[in-house]
């Protein structure tokens, strides 16, 4: 087992300084430069040469790298072109605004997920797989911001029961702060939850098709007990897997739903960061976004690993 | 035994068997979810390209209506903030998302074939490159780097669908190369492949008559995964103000526009939502439909 987590985090350590490389160089896909196309419209080109020498821009592009990602080992991102303010500061109050919403839409899409996904398979071909199965291909296809905006329509706009906008910290108050990302992690989770539903669902007809499942069953386990000891046991670990990946997923999917809502994580700062070419904060977004994705699926990677043992070993 | 499972065609593991279109016709559509995808990707492609014909007002025109006004007979979906006709707009929506649709899933699907297929073939070196290449787009979410990049792409006097085309070619690529390279390598291992070196074809050759036409099918169930991810992506990069600027009748952009005044017009946000959330139905189940119909074990 140590031996597959060292390897684990050899390769997330490498994936990271490819992620640093990635979007280091990103900024050069800009037709041009970045300079010219931020100054270039009204400052001469003399004014030009100067910020760019007062950036660094003017040094060899693996110096530049080197100093880049030395600065950003020590959490210093550098300052915000459109507000001057520092970006780590800026990160570190939002980034917990992030995670707070994924963990609820996550904690949605497991509950939700695997529930469903267990009642479908219990009478398969049935109306309510059917229903169930349904629903679940209908939350696959539905776009985020739009489930987005017919959740507010209901639960904010016509029943006035939930708020459509803005966010509170959790320590402020935990109970206002849960209502308020009631709406947000709904329509974030949705897709998740689709897919731990159709995954527990096959996981557990597969599972049900064991001869260990007829034996138990043939031997007078009750049903119940067929389920809660020997099938769900057995089925956890795809839907794992599943609830891994898919977690990673939802930082991506906060990035709307965070503008929608007007709450003030990471996503919408990259997404803010994108809207008024704020390159260091696209820069430092994306590599603490990227990152905690990666470590997350690390995680996962190594959770798997340590409830099946077979993985290890490969 | 040996004998029946030898002359019964579908086991025998040297070349696939070939089978005459009216019989993978029927056997595609016994699926019938499939039929109704592929049906519902019908009526879509039809709107994109008659939509001079069906859109009942020119969808820029902001004197189709009077502002706001709800779904009624002269405006079925009602009309938006500027007086123009949704239902006319969601027509024309429909030919920015095939467009964006075709373009972005095609490009991703030759360059991650391309790739998938010169790594699994030929391995080593270049199939370390490749497998980083795949992994490190990976570490992305895809959204994200689709936003960064179509946002890095925009500006530089490019038409305003090609930063997004090319964005989620980038995002896309990735899939269709480790599909190709993964079918690629099982091939390769097959012995009509190792016969045809034997033989002295050139890799060149043996790539394109013998690898190639083997690797297209598990393809084309990515393509209509891509295909429904490209339509998902381009509206949701258009309703963040990245994809395509206004007035141009994106589903994204309209549910933009819509989500300012939504409780006043809950009809302008809610048909362009249902016309993305239809589109990707289709293409996800026909997707489910393909898998199955490719899937040598469901015969």
């Amino acid at each position: 087992m140590s031996r597959y987590i060292a390897q684990k985090l050899v390769s997330l350590v490498l994936v990271q300084f490819g992620i640093s490389v990635v979007v280091f160089y990103m900024i050069r896909l800009v037709p041009g430069d970045a300079v010219d196309f931020i100054y270039g419209l009204y400052m001469g080109s003399g004014r030009i040469e100067e910020i760019r020498a007062l950036w660094g821009l003017d040094r060899p592009i693996v110096v530049q790298y080197l100093d880049w990602i030395g600065r950003v080992l020590q959490l210093d991102f550098g300052r915000s072109i459109v507000s001057g303010y520092p970006i780590a500061d800026e990160i570190f109050v939002r980034l917990p605004v992030t995670l707070h919403l994924s963990f609820m839409a996550g904690t949605w899409s497991v509950i939700f997920g695997v529930t469903l996904g267990v009642i479908a398979s219990r009478y398969p071909h049935g109306k309510i797989d059917g229903i169930v199965t349904t629903t679940g291909i209908l939350g696959l296809a539905m776009p985020h911001f739009w489930l987005a905006t017919l959740l507010v329509l209901v639960f904010a706009v016509y029943l006035n029961i939930l708020p459509s906008v803005g966010y509170i910290p959790f320590l402020e108050d935990p109970v206002e702060s849960t209502l308020s990302l009631m709406l947000p992690s709904l329509a974030l989770g949705t897709t998740m939850a689709a897919a731990v539903m159709r995954m527990s669902r096959s996981a557990m007809l597969d599972v049900l098709a064991h001869d260990y499942i007829r034996t138990a069953r043939a031997k007078g386990v009750r049903e119940r007990r067929v389920y809660s000891s020997h099938a769900l046991k057995n089925a956890f670990i795809p839907v794992l897997t599943l609830i891994g990946t898919e977690t990673g997923k939802l930082l991506g999917g906060s990035l709307i739903i965070e503008q929608i809502f007007a709450i003030p994580g990471i996503g919408q700062y990259a997404v803010e960061a994108v809207l008024s070419r704020d390159y260091p904060v696209l820069q430092a977004t994306m590599i603490v976004i990227a990152g905690s994705y990666v470590i997350i699926n690390t995680l996962a990677d190594l959770g798997y690993g340590l409830l099946d043992p077979r993985v290890r070993y490969d | 035994m040996a004998d029946l499972v030898h002359t019964s065609g579908a086991s025998q593991p040297v070349a696939p068997r070939r089978e005459g279109p009216g019989r993978a016709w029927r056997r595609f559509a016994r699926h019938k979810p499939a039929l109704v995808g592929a049906a519902l990707i019908l009526v879509y492609l039809l709107a994109a390209l008659l939509a001079d014909v069906l859109a009942p007002y020119d969808p820029l025109d902001m004197g189709a209506g009077s502002r706001l006004s709800g779904p009624d007979a002269a405006h079925w979906f009602g009309t938006d903030e500027y007086g123009r006709d949704v239902l006319s707009r969601v027509i024309y929506g429909a030919r920015i998302a095939f467009v964006v649709g075709v373009l972005s899933a095609a490009g991703a699907a030759v360059v991650g074939m391309l790739i998938g297929v010169l790594g699994g073939y030929f391995g080593g070196l270049l199939d370390r490159g490749v497998t980083m290449l795949i992994d490190l787009i990976f570490a992305f979410p895809t959204i994200l780097l689709a936003i960064a990049v179509a946002a890095f792409l925009t500006g530089g006097g490019l038409p305003p669908a090609v930063p997004v085309i090319i964005a989620l070619c980038v995002v896309q690529a990735p899939h269709f190369a480790r599909v190709a390279r993964g079918a690629t390598m099982a091939i390769k291992a097959q012995p009509f492949v190792e016969a045809a070196q034997v033989l002295g074809g050139s890799h060149p050759r043996i790539i394109r008559s013998h690898i190639a036409p083997n690797v297209v099918a598990p393809l084309l169930v990515q393509f209509a995964l891509s295909f429904s991810y490209a339509i998902l992506a381009e509206s949701s990069l258009s309703f963040l103000g990245v994809g395509h600027p206004p007035p141009a009748p994106s589903w994204g952009a309209m549910l933009t526009g819509a989500y300012g005044y939504v409780e006043r017009a809950p009809w302008a946000a809610f048909f362009p939502g249902m016309a993305i959330t239809l589109l990707i139905l289709g293409f996800n189940i026909l997707g489910d439909g393909l898998r199955d119909f490719f899937d040598p074990t469901r015969r």
